[in-house]
């Protein structure tokens, strides 16, 4: 599989694999997903199982998407994954394929110009009988997709799933989608983010992650006229990297600002150093417990 | 200067909590190093909002040891009454420190020197030994 694409370079025919370790970035990308098939008039359909429908609804609402309104017309729906794979109790690939086939050609014959699926698969994680298939069955949507104006992205957590699922999964979709990254080990993820557009931080941040802060906050800016920093997910940020943030914010002109969310302990830090008294700085502090 | 920093400095341990912790780092260690001070100061008795600014201390602290002290040093924690202290000694060449009470906070525009201000901020006693054999810097946090 060649390098992950980001999730607005998917077209029609693609099968994408999404692996994530971190759920907010997950739902990240599949709120940018959605929002870009609700954009282009596509039928979206989202099979989901981490949360359930009501909930799911709940965060793609939070971030802008026009929910509501995209349910009650139809073109959005959101469902249990569970009623698309094992409806009947085991996993039967050929009459999930049939059933996904019907729904991709009956979008297609309601006038939709496409159908977007967002496919949480944590429900193969349980004992699910037929499971040895899943791969089969993923060739086989492949096959499908490639030959109709539809798309899917696959979402595989790597908490769950093992190494050697992980792998397979990878090589039997077409290509895989993740963020842009700037930084990523097992302490710190800098990536871009989505909804809303900006740049997101999870782990603990300290000065040896200072280069990759900087490319990620000065693309920021070259890129949001309203700066974006999700911290909600940083543990630690050190009086360096703390300095950076709050000098980015002071660089801005011409009336930009620059929102971050974070947690109590980050915007102590953010405070302590003088992040109050920034005009184009607005601090949002979020307990997340 | 307290009569608990006096005890601590002479040697005696007469008053010393026996979980404390020793761990020398570099680089490549800051993370656990911040992980461990975070479970100590815990246990040693802080409330949740000062572990916090025990480990940012403990890490700025560090810090100036990797980034200007010879790349390595040793951090001691430990409990006497009341108070935990921090100790933070490297081998570096040593810096001209000034007086924690004639700091002000940087300029936001400033490249540097953040870190020993905000730590001054965060304790309740500082103080740091520096010369040619190195740097000790110790610091109280007040239960």
């Amino acid at each position: 599989m060649a390098d992950p694409a980001t999730v607005d370079d998917l077209e029609p025919g693609d099968h994408a694999c999404l692996t994530f370790s971190d759920a907010d970035e997950r739902l990240d990308i599949v709120a940018a997903f959605v929002r870009d098939g609700l954009d282009r008039g596509d039928k979206v359909v989202c099979l989901t199982d981490t949360l359930p429908p009501d909930d799911l609804s709940a965060e793609l609402s939070e971030r802008g998407l026009p929910v509501a309104s995209t349910m009650c017309s139809g073109q959005l729906e959101l469902v249990p994954s569970v009623s698309a794979y094992i409806a009947g109790g085991t996993f039967d690939p050929e009459q999930v394929i049939s059933g996904l086939r019907s729904r991709i050609d009956g979008a297609l014959a309601a006038g939709y110009p496409g159908l977007r699926i967002s496919a949480d698969m944590v429900w193969a994680l349980r004992p699910v009988s037929g499971l040895e298939q899943l791969l089969t069955f993923e060739v086989q949507f492949s096959e499908l997709l490639a030959t109709r104006r539809a798309l899917a992205v696959c979402q595989y957590d790597r908490e769950g799933f093992d190494a050697v699922s992980l792998a397979g999964a990878a090589s039997v979709h077409s290509r895989g989608v993740a963020a842009v990254t700037y930084h990523s080990d097992a302490v710190l993820r800098i990536c871009r983010q989505h909804i809303p557009p900006g740049v997101r931080i999870a782990g603990e941040l300290d000065y040896r992650g200072l280069d990759a802060l900087i490319r990620a906050l000065a693309e920021g800016v070259r890129l949001d006229q309203a700066l974006f920093l999700n911290l909600s997910q940083l543990r630690f940020i050190d009086v360096a990297a703390a300095g950076v943030v709050l000098q980015t914010a002071l660089g801005l002109t011409g009336g930009r600002f620059m929102t971050v969310v974070c947690q109590p302990a980050v915007g102590k830090v953010l405070r302590a150093l003088g992040g109050d008294e920034l005009p184009a700085l607005k601090l949002v502090i979020r307990d997340v417990g | 200067m307290s009569a608990s920093w006096q005890r601590q400095n002479d040697g005696s341990s007469s008053g010393r909590a026996p979980d404390g912790m020793q761990q020398r780092f570099e680089a490549g260690t800051l993370v656990s190093l911040r992980s461990a001070v975070a479970a100590h100061g815990s246990a040693l008795g802080l409330a949740d909002g000062r572990v916090e600014d025990l480990v940012l201390v403990a890490h700025e602290l560090a810090t100036n040891a990797v980034r200007h002290g010879g790349g390595a040093g040793r951090l001691r924690l430990w409990r006497v009454d009341g108070s935990v202290f921090c100790e933070v000694t490297d081998a570096g060449a040593g810096f001209v420190f000034p007086s924690p009470d004639r700091l002000r906070r940087p300029d936001l525009g400033a490249s540097g020197g953040r870190g020993l201000w905000i730590v001054a901020r965060l304790v309740d006693h500082m103080r740091v030994d520096s010369g040619n054999a190195g740097t000790v810097a110790l610091v109280e946090i007040r239960l």
